[in-house]
């Protein structure tokens, strides 16, 4: 069953006279479950593609269908709510609050999801249990995307959005930093969806999707994706 | 005022500029990297962990950004003096004014006598007309010229206050100082004084003290003039009779109605109510400006994180919520330290005055709940228009890279 679907959708930003078409006339769907990578050079439009399945940008023309529900046409608060119930975010750079110890960061999930996780198990899980009083700055870059993987998940979304989310760190914590997201993914049952211009991180997508000119160049099954450990870059 | 705005508007602006300048230019450039946090004191005590998450977010907040928090506290300290001062102002003077009126000054006519008016046929004439009777002289007294007042009361046409403004009677056992004089003698002491421009000197006894609203004056009672041998010469008749009503003869140099004498005071308390709505705009215009320059500071070094919460899902209303609670504890606390050090201005102002009024500090229930609620009302428009400021974040950009 599809849990994301893309009909049509086309995004114009206007500044004065100058039109910029960042997405034109894009068509795809996405199965439940699936590690898919959104792929392509900078300003392709992946981006816009993830702000658009994300609820932070809406379209100016087409539908974007997920988990059945058409959300191209939503008001600021109703897209609020879906951002807070449907979808988790993991950024480049980490966007963890600084006044917030890192179990306060995972638990203000709280204040705004209905069916969360609970945030210490989510902590343990991504091995920082003993990390919980300490605030961001005195962690490392990859404890930090760390805590903001289980602060995405103890929302308990269907579907894990993630913007470069290695981009930040050396290649050898960015393996282990993608390993523990595709494995807490995959324990939970979530899709996730990763925009990167990184290749190596596409062998191991279920799907990949390469985008160019605001346009889908292509989208392919893999259908034996490599494993986090035999990736290099 | 406008300099004080101004001062501290430009305090403000260095503040925030300071730490972006400090440096090279190419740090100057690069976002805003917040400071490493510390525990504060209050983590360690055990009402913390029960907090809500945008309480914690909100002190910590605070603790962070002390100096923003401060001139906020004084902006709210600043809007609360000047309403509680100007209010306050006008308050104690209509009290003065009704003191004056009703407690003091309780007869209708003040009959004011000829020089060469004979004391017995005054007051002959004060008893034909239910009358009281004044005499007034000047005196030096530990080398100042005041004025000695000589009071026939027993119609009770004239009342007299203590310091706690209760009424008093006076007694013949001795003289009443007015409070400005209330340093200079201890109640039973026995002090001298000489009629102006004579060698001889009296001896009385201080018997009391009064609040004198006008002159600074030391009162006795006419029994206890006779009794020590002043002399005197009675200058007006207080009376409850209508002047009309009062047969002019050759005693009589004049008739004064209070109502008459009281209206003097109408044109001062005319720019007493000038001063109080320049006051009060003053509040307003320093709160405003004051508030929403740090409330918009505030913003901006706050916009990433609230682009982080309005990403996760919070809504507009729901994170403006927690930046205006900010800013109502902030006042709260300004309000608390402003009220009191507004009335100790006034206070101050009052004790200044004492050699022209005594004035009595007075602050009506009106003036405290206007004070409270325009600083505060003040506070949450500011707080409103800043707070609706975070409906045009945009997340997209906000979230972008720091390189």
């Amino acid at each position: 069953m599809s849990i994301v679907e893309f009909k049509d959708v086309t995004r114009i930003y206007k500044s004065g006279d100058h039109e910029l078409k960042a997405l034109d006339g894009v068509n795809f769907s996405l199965d439940e479950g699936k590690f898919v990578v959104i792929l392509g050079p900078s300003g392709a439009g992946k981006s816009t593609l993830l702000n658009m399945l994300g609820g932070l940008d809406s379209p100016t023309s087409g539908t974007i269908k997920v988990n059945g529900k058409d959300i191209s046409t939503l008001s600021n608060d109703e897209l609020a709510d879906y951002r807070a119930s449907t979808v988790g975010f993991v950024f480049q750079f980490y966007n963890l609050i600084p006044t917030l110890t890192v179990y306060e960061n995972v638990a203000l999930v709280k204040e705004i999801s209905k069916n969360d996780l609970d945030p210490k198990k989510m902590i343990a899980e991504v091995g920082l249990i003993d990390h919980l009083q300490n605030f961001p700055s005195e962690l490392s870059g990859g404890e930090q995307q760390r805590i903001s993987i289980a602060r995405a998940l103890a929302k308990n979304p269907k579907i894990l959005l993630c913007d470069e989310p290695t981009g930040a760190l050396d290649s050898e914590t960015g393996v282990l930093v993608l390993k523990l997201l595709l494995s807490m993914a995959k324990n939970y049952g979530k899709t996730i969806v990763v925009v990167t211009h990184n290749q190596n991180i596409a062998k191991m997508a279920d799907v990949v999707i390469r985008v160019k000119n605001g346009k889908i160049k292509s989208c392919e099954e893999q259908s034996s994706p490599m494993g986090a450990d035999e990736v290099e870059w | 005022m406008i300099v004080l705005t101004v001062a501290f508007l430009t305090l403000i602006s260095f503040l925030s500029v300071k730490r972006m300048l400090k440096g090279t230019a190419a740090d100057a450039l690069r976002p805003y990297t917040p400071k490493a946090m510390k525990k504060s004191v209050f983590e360690k005590m055990a009402f913390w962990n029960k907090l809500s998450f945008g309480t914690k977010w909100n002190i910590r907040d605070i603790l962070r950004h002390k100096s923003r928090s401060a001139m906020t506290l004084v902006g709210v300290i600043g809007c609360m003096l000047l309403l509680v001062g100007g209010l306050g102002m006008k308050d104690t003077m209509d009290r003065f004014i009704a003191m004056l009126d009703e407690e003091i000054n309780t007869y209708t006519t003040k009959i004011n006598l000829s020089e060469a008016a004979d004391n017995d046929a005054v007051r002959e004439l004060a008893e034909s007309v239910n009358g009281d009777w004044q005499a007034s002289s000047g005196i030096s007294y530990e080398g100042e010229t005041i004025t000695l007042e000589i009071y026939q009361t027993d119609n009770h046409k004239i009342g007299f206050l203590t310091e706690e403004n209760e009424q008093i009677q006076l007694t013949d056992d001795g003289v009443y100082l007015c409070l400005r004089l209330a340093d200079t003698a201890e109640i039973g002491d026995i002090i001298e004084f000489s009629p102006y421009g004579s060698e001889e000197t009296y001896e009385v006894k201080v018997a009391g003290y009064i609040r004198s609203l006008v002159t600074e004056s030391i009162v006795m009672t006419d029994t206890y003039a006779d009794s020590v041998g002043v002399d005197y010469h009675i200058g007006a008749i207080y009376t409850d009779k209508e002047s009309e009503e009062i047969k002019d003869s050759a005693l009589i140099s004049g008739k004064q109605e209070k109502d008459m004498i009281m209206e003097t005071y109408d044109s001062f308390m005319e720019i007493m109510n000038y001063m109080v709505l320049i006051f009060v705009l003053a509040a307003v215009v320093l709160g405003t400006v004051v508030l929403y320059n740090l409330g918009v500071m505030s913003y901006v070094e706050r916009y990433r994180e609230l682009a982080t919460l309005k990403v996760l899902g919070f809504r507009d209303k729901h994170i403006g919520r927690l930046l205006i609670s900010q800013n109502i504890w902030l006042t709260v606390i300004g309000v608390g330290l402003g009220l009191p050090m507004g009335l100790c201005v006034l206070q101050m102002l009052i004790t200044s005055l004492i050699s022209e009024y005594e004035l009595s500090l007075t602050v009506g229930v009106l003036t405290y709940s206007v004070s409270i609620l325009l600083t505060f009302g003040v506070s949450l428009v500011v707080s409103f228009m800043v707070a609706g400021r975070n409906k045009k974040i945009d997340m997209v950009e906000a979230l972008k890279g720091t390189e």
